[in-house]
């Protein structure tokens, strides 16, 4: 079993490979992913907060009024 | 697929008579290498059609390629020397193949660089675009260098048209591994399409009728 994790002499070589390699597709999938959230997330923000605007301007408009 | 390849490679696969067990990292260094070419040419394709047809999406496209580019480059470099310290004795050569591989992961970069330094998105488009359409003729370069030059790399293995050089009960799972990597590169390209979209168009009325939908 070792043997064969040790492979001879390379072992570390081609574990240190294939682990990088899964550390670098991790961050391409996290790091697409959390920026298509994060401006998921700034565009919910964003129409919140115009709504939130409106309808006070909406408020006052009406306490002018009367 | 990835998982079934990697395993594959690490276990099933028998060893090289010449490079030993050192070959396995062939079977994560050739999809990550490829791949970096490919996108690439994607990118700038992207851009020239958004150049020429002033595509918004193209554009979007192009930006979206980037970042997985660049680490996929990266990755190919990393994997390429790991393997280069027990073949060459050397974790680094000057080799024509190497250059070309680290000037194309300067294009990526640089690309990158030059879109975050422009607050206008169609200014960042076009000079960007600019940028990755001169670059692409590093692609060829890194294609063909072990065909042009005298390499310390080794020659092309794999052929599209013609007869791989290596075992059928080799190439099977690397193969394997490249698709898997091609279809993971798109769900990863699909996710920074979405952030890219929502990032232009953060201001338009479509956007905010869909969000609150």
């Amino acid at each position: 079993m070792m043997e064969s994790l040790k492979m001879g002499s390379y072992g570390a070589y081609v574990w240190s490979s294939f682990a990088l390699t899964l550390l670098a597709l991790l961050i391409m999938a996290v790091a697409a992913r959390s920026a298509s959230k994060h401006e998921l997330k700034a565009a919910l923000r964003r129409v919140h907060v115009n709504a939130t605007n409106s309808s006070t301007s909406n408020a006052s408009d009406d306490g002018a009024l009367s | 697929m990835m998982l079934w390849s990697a395993y594959q490679a690490l276990f099933a696969v028998p060893m090289d008579y010449q490079q030993k067990d050192a070959f396995r990292i062939l079977y994560v260094h050739v999809p990550a290498a490829s791949l970096s070419l490919m996108v690439y040419s994607m990118m700038a394709i992207a851009a020239g059609i958004g150049m020429i047809w002033r595509m918004k999406l193209a554009h979007a496209v192009a930006a979206a390629c980037a970042m997985p580019g660049a680490i996929l480059t990266a990755l190919a470099l990393v994997t390429g020397s790991i393997w280069g310290k027990p073949m060459w004795g050397a974790w680094w050569a000057w080799d024509a193949r190497l250059t070309s591989e680290l000037i194309l992961l300067f294009l990526f970069l640089g690309y990158m660089a030059l879109r975050s330094s422009f607050d206008d998105i169609s200014r960042a488009d076009r000079a960007s675009a600019i940028l990755a359409i001169v670059g692409i003729i590093n692609v060829p370069i890194v294609k063909f260098s072990v065909v042009w030059w005298n390499s310390l790399h080794q020659g092309e293995t794999l052929s599209v048209f013609g007869e791989s050089k290596m075992d059928p009960s080799m190439v099977t799972p690397l193969l394997v591994m490249m698709l898997a990597f091609l279809l993971f590169f798109g769900s990863v390209l699909c996710d920074g399409l979405r952030a890219e979209i929502l990032r232009r168009e953060r201001n338009a009325s479509w956007l905010a009728d869909l969000v609150t939908k």
